[in-house]
């Protein structure tokens, strides 16, 4: 197949020892990068720009790329050791990879972690390879009526993810929704709810928000439990690994993972963040254990993990088939690959075929490289659990908090954290659920903007918004599963009371 | 107490150099602020320490460039965006006069790009099918207020087409929208449309500048100007300092950027992200600074632009 | 308690935010300006939060979370709101030192010269790090 030979040339080109050098060192920077919190690709890929240009230019890109996908393999794992997440995509392992740790099982959240990660990074990097320029092309047909009926489809749905009370889960859906509105609007041109402080143009940052309610949210409440908490049973060397129960439980999850998180990484905007949402909601409503999600069901950290892998290597097709980015990551990604005086796009892989192939090869080489050290570190990882609590927090919150300023150099941003903080650790001790917020905060604006720029294409109509082939079958899809959940809930409803009903006679 | 200012002077720069970027890592202007931080040391003496400020299109960071002390040691870049911010509303500070701009570095003009498959060949096709097709064209820029908008409602003005705007967050969004038909006609910098114009998806139909592109792919394109409409918009990259800086310490610094512009590495490197180099050193680049400020004052008011976005609120 | 208190909380937060969301014109579903989300949003928590209180007034039950060392949570805030205050003043490695130790003490942390040394070799690190390796601007 062409492909493969082409697929194959292109290994021959990353295997140079100084592309597998500057590959190591990408995936190695970039785990790093996820590990800690605050620091984010971009600033990372920024700062070392200017490093990279004595390099040649294969080797320079395969770092960066290299970064990149790096950082979502080591997001995860402070969100299971200490619930803060490393990057914003890891902010769904949170909800069950931290309880799974507190249980003991870490060791195996990290494991099914990194494998799932490196399956669906491989599922992702072959629809690459085989699938860029068709998929780019569907891509570009989705204009803004589409990403509205998206991103409202999206928030009705997936604000019920975690918790049992539908009402909360939505009220937090739609402060998150408030909260995304502050801020300079590049729709209208003005600032909203900023009351003269400039700072607040900047709105809140997603990282911001989640290292607040998770991070600093469970430190608070690990301080002050009144019963001295005992430590962590001392963790065996069988349970590092998953068991052969919680690998079956895995399987499926990871793939279906894999998939998702490669559609919802062709789409603009946060993709890696919105994929491992989905890809909770999807486990958590095909799974048999569904009460389990949010108290350390492993298929909620395979499958969302899985998915924000995947996203990367879709979000990667854009770039690379037509030149544009579509997420942050990938814009700093096309500045250093014009810095090297290469520009992506349809010209690119007819014109410099060895340089793409040879960063696509270098991608798969990544992945497996980021399993290798991984996956002996996840022991390292879990030793540091065994840290009293009384020393573990007090680091942890510096580090969280120093990653917070980092991200734009504002103290306004620390001050915020905090206040999310403390926000965060009173909500759960009433029963909000914190996930939601993030989920409205992340699809408000696309859905403002979605809908704005789509009225305005549309003329105002709102007819033509709606009939619009993509648009008209995501809404009828998401209206039809809402009517079903709507259909069962009231059905359960009507049985309830007729139960009481009945035992009152 | 002169001796002592004077020997300072005379030491400067004798500690790093603190350039704030008033936008995220990774845009436009961050990269031609790293660029130059690589051959600072070399050029200036000291190294350049780049500071990210992003936040309300540049006002967070200029705002700090413009509260700093003016010793030299604290510098911004600087955009169209300087000279258009305090005209949609209240800023902190008049940026205009509140700054001292040192050096301009590039300067790129709009284009209007449709999509190959249209049936325009030219400006002229463009302006009929639209008089007849009144709202099936849509136009869509990075951002309102921007240079963008801007240069499209000048457009829309001059030809009277009235053509309704399509805003989006970045030349990005708005490209990847009129690739996908959903917006017929975008007003965006020639970088970002060289590589499409180059495989062929995208035609350019006019340039917003005083003079053709020298880029080749470009220079079959007719400015506005030649054919009939004044519609004139540049993006610009510059460095700017607070207002009062000693007179010496200005001079190195221009001195001192100059020769950084002018090092062909460094042109290698901003041609490579798609910019021209355009050098004004700070006497020019203040002339500029004034006539850009009075005719754009001019345009976002005949546009309506203004009007707009105090529409926005009550 | 903290419930109903959280319940409310929402609902003056919601009031509030759709007396500033006034400001905003509001368009018509053709054509939304600026205030059209918002006010959207504003009203929905208003209904929303109104719902749960009264759905909380009416059913008496929650269940009881783990007690909470109310004394000391009170500390660790007042200690980080002060980092948060002197970050800037002392710059980031006296101000983490500090605090670091304080924390390590609320945390009760038994004896003095361990949380010390280990609060220095702590601020070391981070400083190290995160400036000279990452080199992020740190106050």
């Amino acid at each position: 197949m062409d492909v493969l030979n082409l697929l194959l040339q292109g290994v021959s080109v990353s295997i140079i020892p100084s592309n597998l050098l500057s590959c190591t060192t990408g995936v190695l920077i970039g785990t790093l990068v996820g590990v800690l919190p605050g620091i984010d690709t971009v600033s990372a890929i920024a700062l070392l720009l200017p490093f990279s240009y004595g390099m040649d230019s294969t080797a320079a890109l395969i770092m960066f790329a290299g970064i990149y996908y790096g950082s979502k393999f080591g997001g995860s794992t402070t969100s299971i050791l200490i619930n803060v997440p490393g990057e914003a995509a890891s902010v769904v392992t949170c909800l069950d990879g931290y309880p799974m740790g507190q249980k003991g099982r870490a060791g195996a959240a990290l494991a099914i972690s990194a494998i799932g990660s490196f399956i669906a990074g491989t599922i992702g990097l072959i629809g690459l390879t085989l699938l860029a320029p068709p998929l780019a092309q569907a891509a570009l047909a989705f204009g803004p009526p589409e990403y509205f009926s998206l991103a409202l489809v999206g928030l009705i749905l997936l604000s019920k993810l975690t918790g049992t009370s539908t009402l909360k889960s939505a009220l937090m859906a739609v402060i998150g929704i408030m909260l995304s509105t502050i801020g300079l609007d590049s729709l209208s041109g003005i600032s909203r709810f900023t009351f003269g402080i400039d700072e607040l143009d900047r709105g809140f940052d997603l990282s911001i928000l989640a290292m607040g309610l998770f991070g600093i949210g469970e430190i608070l409440t690990a301080m002050t439990h009144v019963d001295a908490k005992p430590n962590i049973p001392s963790v065996r060397f069988r349970d590092l690994y998953p068991t052969k129960e919680e690998w079956q439980r895995s399987i499926t999850p990871m793939f279906r993972g894999g998939i998702v998180g490669f559609l919802v990484g062709l789409l603009p905007g946060p993709a890696a963040t919105i994929s491992s949402f989905i890809s909770y909601g999807l486990e958590k409503r095909y799974s048999k254990h569904p009460e389990e999600f949010g108290h350390g069901a492993i298929e909620g950290v395979a499958g969302p993990e899985a998915a924000n892998n995947s996203a990367i290597s879709a979000t990667m097709i854009p770039l690379l088939s037509l030149g544009l980015p579509f997420c942050g990551a990938t814009a700093i990604l096309l500045s250093g690959f014009m810095i090297h005086g290469i520009t992506p796009g349809p010209s690119l892989i007819t014109e410099r075929p060895e340089l793409f192939w040879g960063l696509i090869a270098s991608m798969y080489i990544g992945n497996v490289l980021l399993l290798v050290i991984n996956l002996p570190l996840i022991g390292v990882f879990v030793q540091l659990l065994k840290t009293p609590l009384n020393i573990l927090m007090p680091l942890v919150a510096v580090v969280t908090l120093t990653g917070a300023y980092s991200i734009n150099n504002s103290m306004l941003d620390l001050i915020w954290v905090t206040f999310f903080g403390i926000l965060g650790f009173l909500l759960q001790r009433v029963g909000f659920e914190p996930s939601p917020l993030i989920i409205g905060l992340v699809l408000g604006p696309e859905l403002e903007r979605g809908l704005t720029q789509g009225l305005i294409i549309c003329n105002g109509n709102i007819w033509t918004f709606i009939t619009r082939p993509i648009a008209a079958t995501i809404l009828s899809l998401g209206a039809i599963v809402i009517l079903y959940n709507f259909f069962t809930w009231f059905t359960k409803f009507n049985n309830k009371r007729k139960e009481l009903d009945t035992n009152r006679y | 107490m002169e001796n002592k200012a004077v020997t300072e002077t005379k030491k400067y720069p004798d500690k790093p150099i603190t350039l704030i970027v008033p936008f995220g890592v990774g845009g436009g202007m961050d990269l031609v602020a790293r660029l130059l931080e690589k051959t600072a040391p070399a050029q200036l003496g000291q190294p350049l320490v780049i500071l990210n400020k992003p936040g309300g299109t540049g006002a967070i960071g200029w705002n700090e460039v413009v509260g700093a002390t003016p010793d030299g040691y604290t510098l911004g870049i600087t955009g169209i965006e300087v000279l258009l911010q305090p005209l949609y509303g209240p800023t902190k500070f008049h940026y205009p006069t509140a700054l001292e701009p040192l050096v301009q570095i590039s300067e790129s003009p709009m284009v209007m790009a449709i999509l190959a498959e249209q049936p325009w060949e030219n400006l002229d096709d463009f302006i009929a099918y639209a008089k007849q097709h009144q709202g099936k064209i849509k136009f869509g820029h990075s951002g309102i207020g921007g240079i963008g908008h801007v240069a499209g409602e000048s457009f829309s003005k001059a030809t009277k087409l009235n053509l309704e705007q399509v805003p989006f967050q970045s030349a990005a969004e708005a490209m990847t929208n009129l690739l996908g038909g959903h917006i017929q006609v975008a007003f965006l910098t020639p970088a970002l449309a060289n590589e499409f114009v180059k495989s062929g998806m995208v035609r350019i139909l006019g340039v917003a500048g005083e003079h053709r592109l020298s880029n080749p792919d470009f220079a079959n394109t007719p400015t506005f100007k030649e054919q009939g409409l004044d519609v004139v918009g540049s993006s610009w990259f510059g460095i700017a300092a607070p207002k009062g800086l000693p007179i010496e310490v200005k001079n190195k610094l221009a001195d001192g950027f100059k020769a950084m512009i002018n090092d062909p590495e460094f042109q290698k490197n901003i041609e490579q992200l798609g910019l021209q180099v355009t050098y004004l050193d700070p006497k020019e680049s203040a002339e500029k600074w004034l006539t850009d400020s009075q005719r754009l004052t001019r345009t976002v008011q005949e546009t309506g632009i203004v009007k707009k976005i105090k529409e926005q609120k009550k | 308690m903290t419930e109903k208190m959280i319940s409310l909380l929402f609902l003056i937060g919601s009031l509030t935010y759709l007396y500033w969301a006034q400001e905003f014109t509001f368009g018509t579903l053709g054509s939304p300006k600026s205030g059209f989300i918002p006010n959207l949003a504003g009203f929905t928590a208003l209904l929303l939060s109104l719902l749960l209180i009264l759905r909380q007034f009416r059913s008496k039950k929650y269940k009881n979370k783990e007690a909470v060392d109310w004394t000391k949570l009170l500390f660790i805030l007042i200690g980080l709101v002060f980092y948060l205050l002197i970050l800037n003043m002392a710059g980031y490695f006296v101000a983490t030192f500090i605090f670091l130790f304080y924390l390590f003490k609320a945390a009760d942390t038994s004896g003095w010269c361990f949380p010390l040394v280990l609060s220095f070799c702590s601020s070391a690190a981070f400083h190290l790090l995160f400036t000279y390796y990452l080199k992020v601007a740190l106050p």
